[in-house]
């Protein structure tokens, strides 16, 4: 099972990564730069999503105190970790030839990197060598406070001036096929890596507890 | 029973802690390092004067839950807060309500002293902005004790405490500021809905959060 998940997993990404290097349109004034746009913008999705299950697990652990659910969050907010990282290293990529800085300091990059950070926290505090019930208590708190940013994210826009804002808003429905079609795969392809992600990791941290005689 | 808990933290305030003095001058030397670094001109005093008042009660906020809490940490008592007759939820509510009082007296003080040394800000707005602190104080707070009680047990507290409780409350911050300067310039308010809400919702987050775990984080 987990070699199979892996090797689909694998087929699908590799199958995505050609389909967006060789045979994706150009745009004019972006050119390669704006083929990021096919790997950000699914990873941040798949990190987004991947908080969602943090703050589920947290809410459902802190209903049930099993800690399965804690272990369901963790896995989550692990993977959603590197996504969110992955998303903060591909935007300056596209940022550096088309805004001329890598960085610009504006909400939705603000917000992101505010996210980042709190997980950032998150982990440290998983780390801090209390024990095992506590530290379920403490992540589920924290995976739930925490999700309130996403939505920030999101409206950032809405939230902030017109002046400030220097993100592309994108909307979908008014791309081209030759853009959307391999959009849409991308998306299915970082969602399907992030699922079998989640699915391993959990079997490590089950393992793992398993040793430490808490399951 | 709720006010015997808020007037025993008064009470204890007053002969312990003196959080409301050690706050008020904190609060003031942040305020005169924060002028002295970077004065305002007169084109961008209120978004600069606005920034620097909640970044201050940012850290006064984390100074003063951390210094009211050095009595339990010290003498040990997160047990007896336990396994006393009242209900623990009272005892967060009444810690709250205490300490957003506090900081409320810390930003009714500042608010004073920016109406004497800023143009654009005048002391008549002063109802409309106490109730923004309301509202965000109880955020701010709740938040603040929920996390300083998980990093409590950790010998790295004075560090985890604010490294933790810094970016979970960046939105909170912007959204008061961006109210603050619209009552300032006296705005319409109604550009600022999506603000209050985010506001309204974190107060009410760590209100239902703190009643409901305050119990678990002293237990566990």
């Amino acid at each position: 099972m987990n070699l199979s998940l892996f090797i689909f997993s694998a087929i699908i990404m590799t199958c995505n990564i050609i389909w967006i290097i060789f045979f994706t349109p150009m745009v004019p004034d972006q050119e390669w730069a704006q083929k990021i746009f096919y790997l950000h913008v699914p990873l941040a999705w798949s990190g987004f999503l991947s908080y969602f299950f943090v703050m589920f697990s947290g809410i459902l652990y802190l209903y049930s105190k099993n800690l399965k659910y804690d272990r369901i969050g963790h896995a989550a907010a692990e993977i959603g970790t590197i996504f969110t990282g992955l998303v903060l290293v591909t935007g300056p990529i596209w940022a550096t030839p088309i805004w001329g800085k890598p960085w610009i300091w504006e909400p939705r990059l603000i917000t992101t990197l505010v996210l980042f950070i709190i997980y950032a926290g998150y982990f440290i505090l998983r780390n801090i060598g209390i024990y095992r019930q506590r530290v379920a208590l403490i992540s589920a708190i924290i995976g739930i406070i925490a999700f309130l940013d996403i939505p920030i994210i999101f409206l950032s826009v809405e939230f902030w001036a017109a002046e400030i804002q220097s993100h592309p808003q994108v909307e979908m429905n008014k791309q081209p096929s030759g853009i959307l079609t391999p959009f849409l795969f991308s998306l299915f392809a970082f969602t399907n890596l992030m699922l079998a992600m989640l699915y391993l990791k959990l079997k490590v941290l089950y393992l793992e507890d398993k040793e430490k005689n808490y399951v | 029973m709720i006010m015997s808990l808020i007037k025993n933290e008064f009470l204890l305030e007053i002969k312990s802690s003196n959080n409301l003095f050690y706050i008020t001058f904190f609060s003031l030397s942040c305020l005169m390092l924060s002028v002295f670094s970077f004065p305002p001109s007169e084109l961008n005093e209120i978004i600069i004067l606005s920034g620097f008042f909640w970044i201050i009660i940012a850290l006064a906020s984390i100074k003063l839950i951390e210094n009211s809490f050095v009595r339990e940490r010290e003498e040990g008592i997160y047990d007896l807060i336990y396994t006393s007759s009242a209900d623990n939820y009272l005892v967060f509510l009444a810690k709250l309500i205490t300490f957003s009082l506090i900081l409320l007296g810390v930003q009714l003080l500042i608010f004073t002293i920016y109406s004497l040394i800023s143009t654009t800000i005048e002391i008549d707005k002063i109802f409309q902005i106490l109730i923004l602190c309301v509202v965000s104080n109880i955020g701010l707070i709740g938040l603040g004790i929920l996390i300083y009680l998980m990093t409590s047990l950790s010998s790295t507290r004075s560090f985890l405490f604010p490294l933790i409780l810094f970016p979970i409350i960046v939105p909170l911050l912007i959204h008061s500021s961006n109210i603050f300067i619209a009552l300032c310039l006296g705005l319409e308010i109604s550009f600022y809905t999506e603000s209050i809400l985010l506001l309204l919702t974190f107060a009410i987050m760590a209100t239902v959060l703190g009643v409901n775990f305050f119990e678990r984080l002293i237990k566990y």
